[in-house]
């Protein structure tokens, strides 16, 4: 288990992190998510023994490994432009934590069948030859990873692991990240800014903000049941109605009276819904609402009332 | 189709501005160059083989090549010390560091030769006290080596820092998380990124430790035989009127030049072809 307990970091004047606590169960995977400049990467950093808190203290299973570098952690971290070593082969790259172990290093012939393994693991089998520039995007950071499990490590640490990737690769290589996950259960926590990717991925999602936890839970509750009007904007789209009525686009319904006055600027078709952007006539207020495709969409210019279906208030 | 050209006065002007490069260095680099070797060769190669192999000019060579032995190495260590503090640290008084790397390019080389006259000189800070001790730096081998090595030190972290500032230190982390020590994370993963690098300046560091002329006749005292390397031989044939010996001894170093031009070629191609490879 990993916990982290009341950790505070400065860079000079600027607070990165807060009083940050959290629990980590064995097995479990966690996201990381907030807009840039919330914590997010330092708080990974933190964990990893990369970056030093300020105050506060970090165990893996009751061992307090607060003062411990990275080398001595024994985790696995994937770096966001993967880092990878770039005159060693591919092969060479996913032996270098086993071939530079100075007590119990493997045979030579046990570290070669370790780095195949470990490329068949991560489908790159038969490219073990190949330099990191001769490789794709979306391989390189398969090959990361195999790096990173050589060593067997107790927690496996992903910075924006597919930030730099095209949105195809992106969503291939996510679905493939969350089944090895299923397949090792290793406890594993990546980054993210995008909040589909930790809703997708995560058992569990911690929401941050300038350098403070707003939220910890599964995707389901920090979907449907945000703790802050932050959560409740940053994961998920929200409208803002008048008297601070938070509402999902797909929570409002459209009736035929008695409802808020909406004039309606744009209908263009998303995905299975109809995406409706519209006034609130007498608030100036922008509105967004999704409506089932199957259904008739009004027109631009015309006039029409919503009515909220479920609403969050938060006490300011 | 006609393709319109962005500037129309393109021909005239480019053809002009190349033939404008071309003459200046026709005129400053050919020609001197040219003069050299001809100057050097005018009564035949015998005289030319006799003046390069004079005992003096000998000794000036095993002198200038026993600077460069010692400064270049010297030079190395140093600069791939300060270029990865600087890069993969922050400490306080980081910019004073990299402003007092630039020193010896902003001062004037017989000033620099100054220096150590001033320090290590008979009536210099420790002069009466290596005088004691009988340590003979000044208007000896030590002195030189000093110079050369304060001349010369920009020149390898001039080349590494910016070049280890660019790649960051993502792949030191990444080898440390991985278990390596410090001292294999610089030898397998540090190294390997520098070494073109790293080779580029210590040619350029070569060159200047075996060409250096200003602060090396400051503190050298000119001894034939014993404290001249070879740009101070050449200055000392000349001013003898042996015009063909100075431009022997001259011609040698000119080849060193060429030698260093056709490597840093070289090395610039392969340097601009693992840039491209990477990540």
């Amino acid at each position: 288990m990993i916990r982290i307990q009341n950790i505070t970091k400065r860079f000079g004047d600027y607070l990165a992190l807060e009083g940050i606590d959290l629990e980590i169960e064995p097995g479990e995977f966690i996201a990381l998510l907030g807009p840039s400049g919330s914590g997010k990467t330092t708080l990974l950093r933190i964990i990893a023994g990369l970056e030093f808190q300020d105050s506060g203290q970090v165990f893996f299973n009751g061992d307090d490994v607060s003062e411990r570098g990275v080398g001595e952690r024994h985790v696995g971290f994937v770096f966001q432009q993967y880092a990878l070593f770039r005159h060693m082969t591919v092969a060479e790259n996913v032996a270098f934590g086993l071939s530079v172990r100075r007590k119990d290093r493997p045979s030579k012939a046990d570290i070669r069948a370790r780095a195949e393994h470990l490329l068949r693991l991560v489908q790159l089998d038969g490219l073990g030859h190949r330099y990191p520039g001769q490789l794709s995007g979306g391989q390189r950071q398969r090959v990361a990873l195999a790096r990173a499990l050589a060593i067997e490590p107790r927690l496996l640490l992903l910075d924006e692991p597919f930030g730099a990737l095209d949105a195809k690769v992106r969503k291939d290589l996510r679905r493939w990240l969350r089944d090895l996950h299923k397949q090792m259960g290793l406890t594993s926590i990546f980054v993210t800014h995008d909040q589909e990717e930790a809703l997708e991925l995560a058992d569990r999602v911690v929401v941050m903000d300038h350098g403070r936890i707003d939220q910890v839970g599964t995707p389901e509750q920090v979907y449907m049941e945000p703790a802050t009007p932050f959560v409740s904007h940053f994961v998920g789209e929200t409208n803002l109605l008048p008297s601070g009525i938070h509402v999902r686009p797909h929570d409002i319904e459209i009736v035929a009276d008695g409802g808020l006055p909406v004039m309606i600027d744009n209908v263009f078709r998303k995905g299975g819904v109809w995406r409706i952007e519209g006034t609130i006539a007498q608030h100036d207020q922008v509105v967004e609402i999704d409506l089932d495709a199957s259904l008739v969409a009004p027109a631009p210019g015309e006039t029409v009332q919503i009515r909220p279906r479920r609403v969050r208030n938060f006490q300011e | 189709m006609t393709r319109r050209r962005t500037t129309t006065e393109g021909t005239a002007a480019r053809r002009l501005l190349i033939a404008l490069a071309l003459a200046f260095l026709g005129f400053f680099l050919l020609l001197p160059l040219i003069a050299v070797f001809s100057e050097a060769l005018k009564q035949g190669i015998g005289p030319f083989l006799d003046a390069v192999t004079s005992d003096d000019a000998l000794s000036a060579i095993r002198l200038t090549l026993l600077v460069a032995a010692i400064s270049v190495p010297v030079n190395m260590v140093f600069g791939v010390a300060a270029s990865w503090a600087i890069t993969k640290f922050q400490f306080p008084g980081k910019s004073l560091l990299i402003t007092l790397i630039d020193l010896p390019f902003s001062v004037s080389p017989v000033v620099s030769g100054l220096i150590f006259v001033l320090l290590f000189g008979a009536h210099g800070w420790f002069g009466p006290w290596l005088a004691e001790h009988d340590v003979k730096i000044i208007f000896a081998v030590p002195g030189i080596v000093l110079a050369t090595v304060f001349i010369t030190f920009p020149f390898i972290a001039r080349e590494l820092i910016p070049l280890m500032m660019e790649q960051g230190k993502d792949d030191e982390e990444a080898a440390i998380s991985l278990g390596a020590s410090g001292w294999q994370t610089f030898w397998h993963v540090t190294l390997p990124n520098i070494r073109w690098g790293l080779l580029y300046g210590v040619l350029l560091c070569n060159a200047r430790a075996m060409g250096e002329f200003g602060a090396v006749s400051v503190v050298s005292g000119h001894i034939r035989g014993e404290t001249n390397t070879m740009p101070l031989h050449v200055e000392i044939l000349y001013n003898e009127y042996d015009f063909v010996g100075a431009f022997a001894v001259a011609s040698l170093l000119a080849c060193l030049a060429l030698v260093t031009l056709v490597a840093k070629t070289v090395l610039e191609w392969r340097f601009d072809i693992h840039g491209s490879a990477k990540h």
